[in-house]
């Protein structure tokens, strides 16, 4: 431990290397507890000794689960706390509270803007280039979804030491569930214009009158039907194929 | 040169199978990216292309929430991308006819990366077992080595997913691909559009924003009709 009582730079960046691999140890137990742990494990050697490092390690043992990405900030400022408690500082919660009450709400924040949000949108622009034909279509998706991503994980981690709780209202601040929202419309937008360009290919490919194509919209109507009525989407699929090859077949 | 292939295929569904849940996530397992990898890899990038666009949105909308495990499109990219490149050329077949047959058997063939997946997980349980015993008792060394074991876990798990689809699926396409190639042919087209419609219908089926389906249609009707204007 330095005079400061900061946590040094090699430190920091172990860490933050470290959260890339969050989920590694996954498990029904306990969820992400390992990987908590595994992340924040140099910065709680530097800091503790003996029975206070063990105390240390077994406090992050506890159960943990949020998403993945949003799993920066709240390391940067565990750290932070961390560091606060071996100097004998108070603040106004203490490591575990914090973690505990904010999992939850950062993991369903990560679940909509990422999963719900950022992929769907990710993966129908990189289908566009797909469906040109252009290989560059995976460097795409990956470019489009990863700067957002890293963004949180890496930027967000180095906030969250600085600031400290003060993150909190710093994340509050970016609206991510009207993000989501925004995000959801635009991909939807894209889909449409998607599926059209595709129901657009097939006419042309099968010198069908344009006019079929726009049977393909009650179509997909149907299928969202049968999707929110619990329909899969393997059955789906299957059913389809099979309909297609009774309809050519006969 | 089959081994060669599949040994190189085999490795890409261990990288893709670790980023899906282990690894960083940096979406090297959804299948527009892992497909056209493993295709570029075998010599075929475009058939890796040509199955990565019929996957893609099938299970995108499927949120890896707490413990629910989607089912396994990494392996299933993989797998249908080694299939179709080792096939086509094994049968002189129509690559598009190919895809669209290597994507339909190993969709249900992929559900068995849902129990390697949990079997992985099964495995860390363990491993957070002892981990908590090992601190309680004062031994703080083992983290690393519990923590990291977990991707050898998720890696072996991928990998044996990629394998029961590549086994059951050669034996598939030797034994039946000459009885459907007729009908494939017929019906690929269709299907080719099929697949990324009904993902897209998954997709609009899970956003639940109130006016998504109104949303949709505006812009579906709107395109098409910009399409043929032009």
């Amino acid at each position: 431990m330095n005079d400061t009582g900061r946590l040094p730079a090699s430190i920091l960046f172990r860490t933050m290397c470290r959260c890339l691999l969050l989920q590694a140890s996954w498990n029904f137990g306990r969820l992400q507890n390992i990987g908590f742990l595994f992340a924040m494990a140099p910065a709680l050697r530097w800091l503790y000794q003996d029975d206070d490092l063990e105390m240390a390690f077994a406090r992050h043992l506890e159960k943990f689960n949020t998403h993945p990405y949003m799993a920066g900030p709240i390391l940067g400022v565990s750290l932070e706390l961390e560091e606060k408690r071996r100097a004998g500082e108070e603040d106004l919660v203490d490591v575990e509270n914090f973690k505990t009450m904010t999992m939850a709400p950062y993991g369903a924040m990560g679940d909509a803007f990422f999963w719900g949000g950022m992929r769907p949108l990710a993966a129908v622009i990189a289908l566009f280039f797909a469906l040109y034909g252009s290989l560059l279509a995976p460097l795409v998706f990956v470019l489009v979804f990863n700067v957002p991503h890293f963004w949180c994980r890496l930027v967000w981690f180095w906030k969250g030491y600085r600031q400290g709780l003060g993150m909190v209202r710093t994340i509050q601040g970016w609206g991510f569930p009207d993000l989501a929202i925004r995000i959801k419309e635009t991909t939807v937008i894209l889909l449409g214009g998607m599926c059209a360009y595709l129901v657009f290919l097939l006419t042309g490919e099968e010198g069908m009158p344009m006019v079929y194509g726009l049977l393909a919209a009650p179509l997909i109507c149907a299928g969202v039907f049968m999707v929110r009525k619990g329909c899969s989407s393997l059955a789906l699929l299957i059913s389809v194929a099979l309909m297609v090859f009774l309809s050519v077949g006969l | 040169m089959f081994l060669f292939e599949l040994i190189a295929a085999a490795l890409i569904s261990i990288i893709a199978g670790i980023d899906r849940t282990a690894g960083p996530q940096i979406m090297l397992s959804r299948p527009l990216v892992a497909a056209p990898l493993t295709g570029l890899v075998l010599g075929n990038g475009m058939i890796g292309l040509e199955v990565g666009v019929l996957l893609e949105l099938i299970w995108l909308a499927w949120v890896p929430a707490g413990a629910s495990i989607p089912p396994d499109d990494t392996q299933i990219a993989v797998g249908a991308t080694f299939l179709s490149v080792v096939f086509t050329e094994y049968w002189k077949a129509d690559p598009t006819a190919m895809a669209v047959f290597a994507v339909l058997i190993s969709c249900p063939l992929g559900r068995i990366g849902v129990f390697f997946d949990r079997l992985a997980r099964g495995y860390n349980d363990r491993g957070n077992s002892r981990l908590l015993r090992s601190v309680k008792n004062g031994v703080l060394e083992e983290v690393e080595g519990v923590h990291l074991l977990g991707l050898l876990y998720f890696g072996l798990s991928s990998v044996l997913s990629f394998l029961v689809i590549v086994l059951a699926g050669t034996v598939i396409l030797l034994n039946f691909y000459p009885l459907v190639e007729k009908l494939l042919l017929m019906g690929s087209n269709f299907l080719k559009t099929a697949f990324p419609l009904i993902g897209a219908a998954t997709i609009i089926g899970t956003i639940r924003l109130g006016h998504t389906v109104t949303l949709f249609l505006v812009s579906f009707m709107s395109t098409l009709l910009l399409l043929w204007y032009f």
